[in-house]
């Protein structure tokens, strides 16, 4: 019974052997190249099973952005860290351009007016500003500590460590935990 | 004229775009998203013109075209969804590209936005493009207030930031013109009332000054009663005014709370969907809450301290102006400080009563889970995790209530400073009277100032509280407001039909409907059933049955395409006729909390006694209830809880048969049943269904035995129809496989196959 269930997941899912895979990023047209052997394809995207509590785990490669489907899907690569560096950089790339949560690295400022908070951030991505309402509707705890915040537009953003973060963010965190 | 989200293009953009032929004129749309294709956030343009497609972005300050196509050689253009946005992917000369990213919020946007190119590049038709467009760019435009373009805290309506404030008031208030007499009375009974408080102080005074100093013994009867006499008038007042202040504020709440919950009876099921059921009862019951408060209490504060503080304050310069403006020289502090903290214990007593808010949710999540978490074994972790929650709760409430315990006492203490120069320049100013003209400033003035002193400055902190007040009440109106404001989507036409009794022709004519209308689950349905017939639904999970026949019961209004029994479209016949005519058996009814005997005449209160037991009867549910601790009496639990799957399901037959249906449907009716339960239900339905429009969805399909006619539906669409015995004859037929598998899994639990 239990072989039996294993065999099934390598019939539909190949962990890929992160030795014999690579991949290049074309910085002109955004794209990211696998190849696999004497296999390869141009223009996969990434998608990991855990975006927000572990982006580099069980990373789901699909042959292009068309579709999650199960058939579509090359390969998986249980952790990205063992990849080459070249490698590692453009499959960080394309899960970072398809997990497109900004990961806020740094808070400048929260202000707080009539039941919303205005957050001026830095990001992975460059700096933003966006605004909250209630903390308790708008920031979700993750399992592991992370927060997820959903502004009022319906965007996210993600804070993985909130307790990594320097002396003056955590104090503009403090109303909002 | 070109179409643009609210983030508008200004005119270093324009003039670029119109040397590149996409200027005002040419422009159909330009949209911003917050994402280049790298999904850097940066803004990234998303332009179109009659001929063209652009990706605009910014570079170094200069702005630059980073992919453009002529439309009409496009293969094709589609959005994906990614984890927090989305792609639009472009495949032309046989080349696939992936050109605009845009965040999670604008998904519905530039879905439909790919759908109109689509439309367009499949049959040309500009006209259309332009014209969906509009809808959905409103629809964007929707979600940010008109005037100061901030994203809007729910999609219902008002921006607290624009909130007219004197708009709502008024609106509060034109609830309370039916008591308009009440209030003035209250308004001058207030004034009297505060006029009669300050007595006490001046009455001391007067003691002071012509019973203890000048020895006038026969006055100090007379100043007693008046003193008593005032304080037994003003009490008598208060309590009529409090009284009929108390009438109004219920009066006015209950009108409010019964007109919200009223009006949200009429929505349709559309605005359920959005809204969370918890913030909607908090609507109706705790913002009338804090709207009641506001009229009852905070009114007669508001007036009350105001005639305080103006009648104190006239008296005070009356008696002595010098002394009278040095009394109110720490009023500005008062006012400062209380000012400053405030918005902070605000924030505090905020986060306090959002904990609190978590605390009680992780309660009602684990008490209604409890099955949940005893069968998994998780009670430890469940303590664990509502420790954590009631711990934080306590360091909230703490931090706030200490901030607040320790503000007072220094507040009472700037104003108790006052007391000092009152004391030391007054008792200067009696002394020098006293030597020069007794009459201009006496012993008893002082301490009739010192009085009033007292009386001042209670009115002078609540006045720094009164905006907070304020806000509060006027967001908790507005709140209930919005919900007010919203236009029920599926409502009688003026001229709907009232019919008795329908026939029960059913028609499906390339029906299109999507919760979303960007993402369509029914995709041009057509459906045709004779009155009578008995029709079986069959398809995977999730591919739109139940969604079909909400919409033959029009909970949901269909974006294209229409519907119509006997040959009448369904938004022609009143609500209440389809609601008479068509039963139903949802897949996961709900039993209110109330007796089983009510359960099952919710929708025909007049049914007899007779007639509910004749229905459970035939529902198969008869025996079982009678063994329930009181009959038909018996208490269905919270949530139905204390009753089986089946035994629920079995109510929910009953319901439906009370009514006499012309149109019944049954949604996986007897999914919970066991097979010889349903073999009687099934037997019982047989005669009731004869006459009736049926239509049967299960996945059991031997459930399905005796329906004249089958549809097989599939993304969105019926793909194959006919008799049981047609469809199994269909080489590659679904319907034949589904059977195939569902026999031999049968063979291998029952007769023990390998
Ligand atoms: N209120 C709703 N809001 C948004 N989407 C919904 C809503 N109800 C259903 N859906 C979605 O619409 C699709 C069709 O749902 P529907 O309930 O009609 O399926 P079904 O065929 O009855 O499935 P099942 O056999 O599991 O009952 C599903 O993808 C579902 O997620
Ligand atoms: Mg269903």
């Amino acid at each position: 019974m239990e072989e039996g269930f294993v065999e099934t997941i390598n019939d539909t899912v190949v962990f890929l052997d992160p030795k014999r895979v690579s991949f290049e990023f074309n910085e002109k047209l955004f794209l990211v190249k696998m190849t696999y052997e004497n296999e390869s394809y141009d223009g996969i995207s990434a998608l990991p099973a855990f975006p927000l509590s572990s982006r580099s785990e069980f990373v789901h490669i699909y042959k292009g952005a068309d579709s999650t489907k199960l058939k579509e899907c090359v390969g998986l690569i249980e952790d990205i860290n063992e990849l080459n560096e070249g490698s590692f950089d453009a499959l960080s790339k394309s899960i970072q351009m398809s997990c497109m949560m900004p990961t806020i690295t740094k808070i400048n400022l929260i202000y707080d007016e009539y039941y919303n908070f205005h957050w001026t951030v830095e990001t992975d991505r460059g700096n933003l500003e966006f605004s909250i309402g209630t903390p308790r509707r708008y920031v979700f705890r993750v399992s592991n500590g992370a927060l997820l915040i959903k502004d009022l537009k319906d965007d996210y953003y993600y804070i993985p460590d909130p307790t990594k973060l320097d002396a003056n963010s955590r104090k503009q965190l403090l109303p909002i935990l | 004229m070109g179409l643009v989200t609210p983030h508008f293009i200004d005119e270093r953009l324009n003039s670029f775009l119109s040397e590149q032929n996409a200027g005002e004129s040419d422009r159909i749309m330009a949209v911003v998203s917050s994402f280049l294709p790298d999904a850097q956030c940066q803004s990234n343009w998303f332009v179109l013109t009659k001929e063209r497609l652009l990706i605009v972005a910014e570079m170094n300050g200069k702005y630059e075209i980073l992919f453009s196509y002529i439309l009409k050689d496009l293969k094709e253009v589609r959005s994906q969804a990614l984890k927090g946005g989305g792609v639009i992917i472009v495949e032309s000369n046989d080349v696939k590209q992936e050109v605009f990213r845009y965040p999670n919020s604008q998904g519905a946007l530039f879905g439909s936005i790919c759908d109109c190119i689509k439309g367009f590049l499949n049959n040309g038709q500009a006209l259309t493009f332009e014209d969906t467009l509009k809808v959905v760019m409103k629809e964007e435009l929707n979600k940010f207030c008109s005037k100061c373009h901030r994203p809007k805290l729910s999609d219902i309506k008002a921006c607290p930031f624009c909130i007219d404030r004197k708009k709502v008031v008024f609106r509060i208030l034109s609830y309370a013109k039916p008591f308009s007499g009440q209030l003035i009375i209250v308004v001058v009974l207030l004034a009297f009332s505060t006029l009669l408080q300050l007595l006490p102080a001046i009455i001391t005074g007067k003691i002071v000054d012509k019973v203890l100093a000048q020895g006038q013994v026969d006055l100090l009867v007379p100043l007693l009663l008046a003193l008593g006499g005032s304080m037994i008038i003003r009490t008598a007042l208060g309590i009529v005014h409090a009284r009929i202040s108390v009438d109004i504020g219920a009066n006015v709440t209950n009108v409010v709370r019964k007109e919200t919950f009223d009006h949200l009876q009429k929505l349709g099921l559309n605005f359920f969907d959005k809204q969370n059921t918890g913030s909607l009862m908090s609507r109706v019951s705790h913002d009338s809450q804090s709207l009641q408060g506001f009229l009852s209490e905070g009114i007669q504060y508001t007036v009350h301290n105001f005639f305080l503080i103006f009648f104190i304050g006239i008296t005070l310069i009356y008696l002595n102006p010098v002394l009278g403006c040095l009394i109110l020289l720490p009023t500005p502090f008062v006012v400062l400080i209380s000012k400053l903290s405030w918005r902070k214990l605000f924030s505090d007593f905020r986060q306090y009563s959002d904990s609190a808010s978590n605390l009680t949710a992780f309660l009602s999540d684990s008490l209604n889970g409890i099955r949940e978490v005893k069968t998994s074994g998780q009670e430890v972790r469940m303590q664990k995790r509502f420790a954590f929650w009631s711990d934080e709760s306590r360091d909230k409430i703490v931090k706030a209530e200490k901030t607040l315990q320790s503000l007072i006492p220094l507040l009472n203490l700037i104003i108790q400073s006052s007391l000092i120069f009152v004391w030391y320049f007054g008792s200067k100013d009696v002394l020098f009277a006293q030597q020069n003209n007794p009459s201009d400033f006496s012993i008893g003035d002082l301490v009739a100032m010192i009085g009033l002193m007292g009386i001042l400055f209670g009115p002078l902190q609540l006045l720094t509280r009164l905006n907070d007040w304020m806000t509060r009440a006027i967001t908790a109106a507005d709140r209930i407001f919005e919900i007010l404001d919203v236009e029920p989507d599926v409502k009688n036409q003026e001229d709907a039909q009232n019919t008795k009794r329908l026939v029960g022709k059913v028609v499906f004519d390339n029906v299109v409907f999507g919760y979303e209308k960007h993402k369509p689950v029914i995709k041009t349905l057509s459906l045709d059933v004779k009155p009578g017939e008995m029709i079986g639904l069959v398809g995977k999970s999730g591919v739109g049955k139940s969604t079909i026949m909400k919409l033959l019961m029009r909970l949901y209004e269909v974006n294209d395409g229409s519907i119509t029994i006997d040959g009448r479209n369904i938004k022609e016949y009143s609500i209440e006729t389809l609601r008479e005519n068509i039963s139903v058996v949802m897949q996961d009814s709900f039993l209110f909390n109330r007796s089983i005997a009510d359960n099952i005449s919710f929708g025909h209160p007049e049914a007899t006694r007779k007639e509910i037991i004749l229905a459970s009867i035939q529902a198969n549910a008869h025996e079982f209830i009678m063994k329930s601790s009181h009959g038909y009496d018996t208490m269905v639990g919270e949530r139905g809880l204390r009753m089986s799957g089946g035994e629920r399901q079995r109510i929910a037959i009953a319901r439906a048969l009370l009514g006499d249906p012309r149109i019944l449907i049954l949604d996986e009716a007897t999914s919970a049943v066991d097979t010889e339960t349903e073999q009687k239900i099934q037997n019982a339905l047989q005669h009731l269904i004869k006459g009736r429009t049926t239509f049967a969805i299960a996945h059991r399909l031997s459930t399905l035995r005796n329906a004249d006619r089958l549809f097989v539906i599939e993304d969105g669409v019926v793909v194959e129809s006919g008799s049981h015995d047609e469809l199994v004859k269909k080489e590659d037929g679904i319907y034949k496989k589904l059977v195939t598998i569902q026999t031999d899994w049968a063979k291998k639990v029952f007769i023990g196959g390998d």
